[in-house]
């Protein structure tokens, strides 16, 4: 028997109707309605310096390239830039132009393609949180190290103060 | 629970497609027969196929997979 866990992480029955109708971005006219003109602009948006660099970054942690993808896309039908069809059609390209950055970059990634390797969230989630600790931990080490140094370097001998006024007294 | 990833299945699917052939540049219909081999109407004859969303998103997958070949080459080559 195939049992179902409770997600709680949902909207509540009728939430969607706490709203008035046309006043989210995705009840409006899309901007983008063309496939050619929505990959046009998430190719230019890939492209972008900044964007790239952040890409770059995300695809060091092990993030697989369809989970970014499909973020994206996702957050341009939240932003009533095009319907969730586009989206869908345009995925393709956003990955191909993610592999084209990674390539060029010579930054290895996972593409989440990979025969074999379910995309399981906690092993995901798991493997980068085991990668930050490592890094932190190899930073802390050095920190440490360093710091030891520092009480090394003070741990100098004291040098006992001669007292040498007229109320001096021995110890 | 086995997740389904429906981002996975049609990434998949669309990067397994056949490479679509390049279009044969058409001679330019100057020559003394011009007037009778010239064509009317290409638009027209354009398959449906080629106006589908789906065959346009997949063509320029194909050519974006194409520059990063190129690239990936090159890099090998000069490793």
């Amino acid at each position: 028997m195939q049992t179902y866990e409770q997600s709680f992480d949902r909207p509540i029955p009728g939430q969607s109707l706490t709203a008035e109708l046309g006043s989210r971005p995705w009840q409006q006219p899309y901007e983008l309605t063309d496939v050619e003109e929505t990959a046009e602009y998430y190719i230019a948006q890939i492209a972008n310096d900044k964007f790239s660099k952040a890409l770059m970054h995300t695809m060091k942690t092990g993030v697989p390239l369809t989970t970014i993808a499909n973020s994206m896309q996702l957050v341009g039908v939240m932003e009533g830039k095009h319907s969730v069809d586009v989206g869908i059609l345009v995925l393709p390209v956003i990955m191909e132009t993610m592999m084209l950055i990674g390539d060029s970059a010579g930054v290895e990634y996972t593409t989440g393609l990979e025969e074999g390797k379910e995309l399981d969230q906690d092993v995901l989630a798991a493997a980068a949180i085991d990668k930050m600790i490592n890094n932190s931990s190899s930073s802390t080490q050095k920190e440490i190290n360093t710091t030891n140094e520092e009480v090394i370097v003070e741990d100098k001998p004291i040098e006992e103060k001669v007292s040498s006024g007229l109320m001096a007294r021995r110890v | 629970m086995a997740i389904s990833n429906p981002t996975k299945d049609i990434v998949n699917t669309i990067f397994s497609l056949p490479t679509i052939p390049k279009k044969q540049e058409k001679s330019d219909n100057s020559g003394m027969m011009s007037p009778l081999t010239k064509r009317k109407n290409v638009d027209s004859k354009k398959s449906k196929m080629q106006n589908e969303p789906i065959y346009k998103m997949v063509k320029l997958q194909q050519d974006i997979k194409e520059i990063r070949m190129q690239i990936k080459e090159a890099k090998n080559a000069n490793v």
